[in-house]
């Protein structure tokens, strides 16, 4: 080698081992302020949830603005899984009502789970066929699926109510579950956009090789597509997991209401009575927390989805 | 090979769905029996009385063998939204908690069912449970009314004893002893009274009365004991509007704006607290509170609040009186069977068993309500206030009105506009012809 590039190559490992900090600017000490100010408003509330969580309803009306719990306590959490006796339970401005907490649990993890399979499972099989197989009236369906994404979800709700009581259905199980299940537009949508970008390549060479459609959809296509519909499944479950007010329409006794529908009894009891504020904080923590354990798990991918989707 | 895979995935779809089919709960809102058992369903809004009324089930059910009892409870701000598409979808409840009667058409009137003279045995909500048509719809459940509520120490401190507290006069002119107590009460930041010179109406530290200026068309716990109290009403049972646009009660909303202008009260929305959060936390000495805050004021740690009359206008004392009543649904199927529920939950015995389980509500006869005050008298809660406010005639019954909700939205606004000082007193004519069309269902 010359003694030129001998020199480059010096100057560049020495660049490489030896890299200059830089001193912290001004720029970057606000940044970072207007960093933990952001962090600080955004995470308040919820410290605020749990310190209200930890009160006592009593002793929090003589402090209302205190920054810590006031009469520290955890009869709340005590009262939203069902542990506290309803005298303990009023002694703290509780209402008495018990909650069937391990019910309402499965029942929203059924009513999640069951749910966001099915729609996934239905949505996947409709997107490839949309995208890859010919048949007559596809684009007319597909105009018809768009349609349907542009119909508010609220105007479904009382059809889809009087449907599901006219197959005797309310209060069960499938009546829960059904119509969340079968049909979800944005779901189709989604997933053929990312079919129809997928390389026909690998689907010709498989056609040549033997494979039918069907198999080619399992072995090659949804392996493919394992990222968009890992999205569906998180996104789906969460918003199945906070969903109020199909199940409070469907059902009718606790035996069948998941855990938000449960935890409605923390809510304001009466137009007059006050309502139980350090159990609904609690029970709005509990109700959150499998969201946030989800969160943590698979947090990045769900930030890139919600980037990849473009909506929430 | 094809298709059995489609096959397959059939069968993979299906499954899941079978299988949670197979472990569903029994179906029907409605009331279902086994054998010749009938399960009448009731509804409330409030857990505390879900809870309390449970307590009845075993008595009813050993006298009645063959009627069985569920009791459900849905938070309030859906209640009536579950109520309605449980009537379209014919699964309504037997009978159920209702205020107002919201939904009459749907209500199934009781006059065949009751026995002569059965209303008699209620002391308070007996007007309220007529409908439009002069027939009874339901029994009287409950009562509440409203107070006053007052730091004990605050009064103490100001050098006022508790009998002028409990017989305070006011009239819209000049506010009577009211306002003299109120001024007295109020402390700015430098420790000055109100009624002391250099009295800084805009720096207070302890407000001598609670809100009064509140949004709200029945003003139950803030302007109204005091409007009422002139001797004007508000409107007749099933009246087509409301009369805000008397002469009584301008003078009297005037005075209120007065009084936050002088600095005695909170002016509009300055605070988002409750009333026991602003006595608790010291903010205010004394407030309009309803009789249901009276556990909660007793509660309080730290601080003692005393209970008084509202205050003694040019008419006498005034209150307005908010009854719930238990309805039967007229899609109900088994009636007799329904008001036998109906009847034994709302008799003396169990009223009493209930209301002193968790004090959770005023029984309508009097015989519980005097139960309910002993066994509140033994945890260090007054109730006589409110029995002297039954007993001596105080009380007006909110008797109903149609489209109550939408009512609410058209005149709430109006009140908070006037208070904000956007509007003056010409407002209330404007406010008595919205309130004609929201209850005739044609407001724009």
């Amino acid at each position: 080698m010359t003694t030129e590039s001998l020199r480059v190559a010096r100057v560049a490992r020495v660049a490489k081992v030896a890299p200059r900090r830089r001193r912290p600017s001004a720029l970057r000490s606000l940044s970072w302020a207007y960093i933990i100010a952001v962090i600080a408003v955004t995470a308040f509330p919820f410290y605020w949830m749990l310190r209200t969580a930890l009160s006592n309803n009593y002793a929090l009306d003589t402090k209302p603005s205190s920054l810590l719990p006031v009469g520290l306590t955890l009869g709340p959490f005590e009262r939203v899984f069902g542990l506290a006796t309803p005298a303990q339970a009023i002694a703290q401005g509780g209402s008495g009502a018990s909650v069937p907490f391990a019910r309402a649990f499965l029942n929203s993890v059924i009513y999640a789970s069951v749910v966001t399979v099915c729609v996934v499972f239905f949505s996947t099989l409709a997107a490839y066929a949309f995208a890859r197989l010919e048949w007559r009236g596809r684009s007319i369906m597909f105009r018809l699926v768009l349609f349907a994404l542009m119909v508010p979800g609220l105007m479904t709700f009382l059809p889809n109510f009087l449907f599901i009581k006219d197959l005797g259905l309310l209060n069960t199980y499938p009546g829960l579950i059904l119509p969340g299940a079968l049909f979800s537009a944005f779901d189709i949508f989604f997933l053929r956009q990312f079919m129809l970008g997928l390389s026909r390549e690998i689907e010709e060479a498989a056609l040549i090789d033997g494979a039918g459609k069907l198999r080619i959809l399992f072995r090659i296509s949804i392996p493919l597509t394992s990222g968009p519909i890992a999205t569906l499944c998180i996104l789906g479950f969460i918003s199945m997991w906070n969903d109020y007010f199909w199940p409070l329409l469907v059902t009718s006794n606790n035996e069948m209401a998941p855990l938000t529908l449960a935890l409605g009894v923390f809510q304001q009891a009466s137009p007059e009575s006050m309502p139980d504020w350090a159990g609904l904080m609690a029970a709005t923590l509990v109700s959150a927390l499998p969201m946030l354990v989800l969160f943590m798990i698979c947090g990045r991918k769900i930030i890139n989805s919600i980037g990849f989707t473009g909506m929430k | 090979m094809r298709r059995k895979a489609i096959a397959a995935c059939i069968a993979a779809a299906v499954l899941p769905l079978s299988a949670a089919a197979c472990s569903s709960a029994t179906s029907g809102g409605g009331s279902s029996g086994t054998g010749s058992d009938y399960t009448v369903n009731w509804w409330t809004w409030d857990p505390n009385q879900a809870a309390a009324y449970e307590q009845c089930i075993p008595g009813f059910e050993k006298a009645h063998p063959g009627i069985r009892v569920q009791v459900s409870q849905y938070d309030v701000n859906d209640y009536f939204t579950k109520l309605t598409a449980d009537f379209v979808a014919g699964n309504a409840p037997d009978a159920f908690q209702d205020s107002l009667l919201t939904d009459v058409g749907e209500l199934q009137p009781l006059n065949s069912y009751l026995s002569s003279g059965q209303l008699n045995q209620y002391s308070v909500g007996v007007s309220s449970v007529k409908g439009p048509d002069g027939q009874p719809y339901g029994l009287p459940m409950d009562w509440a009314t409203a107070a006053m509520y007052y730091n004990e120490s605050a009064v103490k401190q100001a050098g006022l004893t508790e009998q002028q507290i409990q017989n305070m006069t006011w009239n819209p002119v000049n506010g009577g002893t009211f306002e003299k107590i109120v001024a007295h009460l109020t402390i700015d930041d430098n420790g000055v009274r109100g009624d002391q010179p250099g009295f800084d109406k805009n720096h207070i530290k302890q407000y001598g009365i609670g809100v009064l200026d509140a949004a709200d068309f029945s003003g139950q716990t803030s302007w109204f004991p005091f409007a009422a109290s002139t001797g004007w009403t508000m409107r007749g049972p099933w009246a087509t509007s409301f009369s805000y646009d008397n002469p009584k009660f301008i003078q009297t909303m005037d005075w209120v704006k007065k009084l936050v202008a002088d600095g005695y009260s909170p002016s509009f929305n300055q605070s988002t607290l409750s009333d026991s959060q602003l006595v608790g936390s010291g903010k205010v000495a004394m407030t309009v509170g309803g009789s249901w805050e009276a556990t909660t004021f007793a509660a309080l740690p730290g601080i003692k609040v005393g209970i008084a009359p509202t205050v003694d206008g040019p008419a006498g004392r005034r209150s307005i009186n908010n009854s719930n009543m238990n309805v039967m649904w007229q899609g109900s199927k088994d009636k007799q069977a329904t008001f036998a529920w109906m009847s034994y939950q709302e008799s003396a015995a169990c009223q009493t068993k209930a209301a002193t389980y968790n004090g959770s509500f005023f029984p309508s006869i009097s015989s519980s309500m005097n139960a309910l005050v002993s066994y509140e008298q033994a945890k260090g809660v007054d109730l006589s206030v409110f029995t002297q406010q039954r007993d001596q005639g105080e009380l007006i019954d909110q008797v109903p009105a149609k489209n109550w909700t939408e009512i609410g939205n058209n005149l709430n606004p109006i009140f908070e506009a006037y208070f904000l000082g956007e509007k003056n007193d010409s407002v209330w004519q404007q406010a008595d012809q919205v309130s004609a069309q929201s209850i005739a269902g044609t407001a724009p």
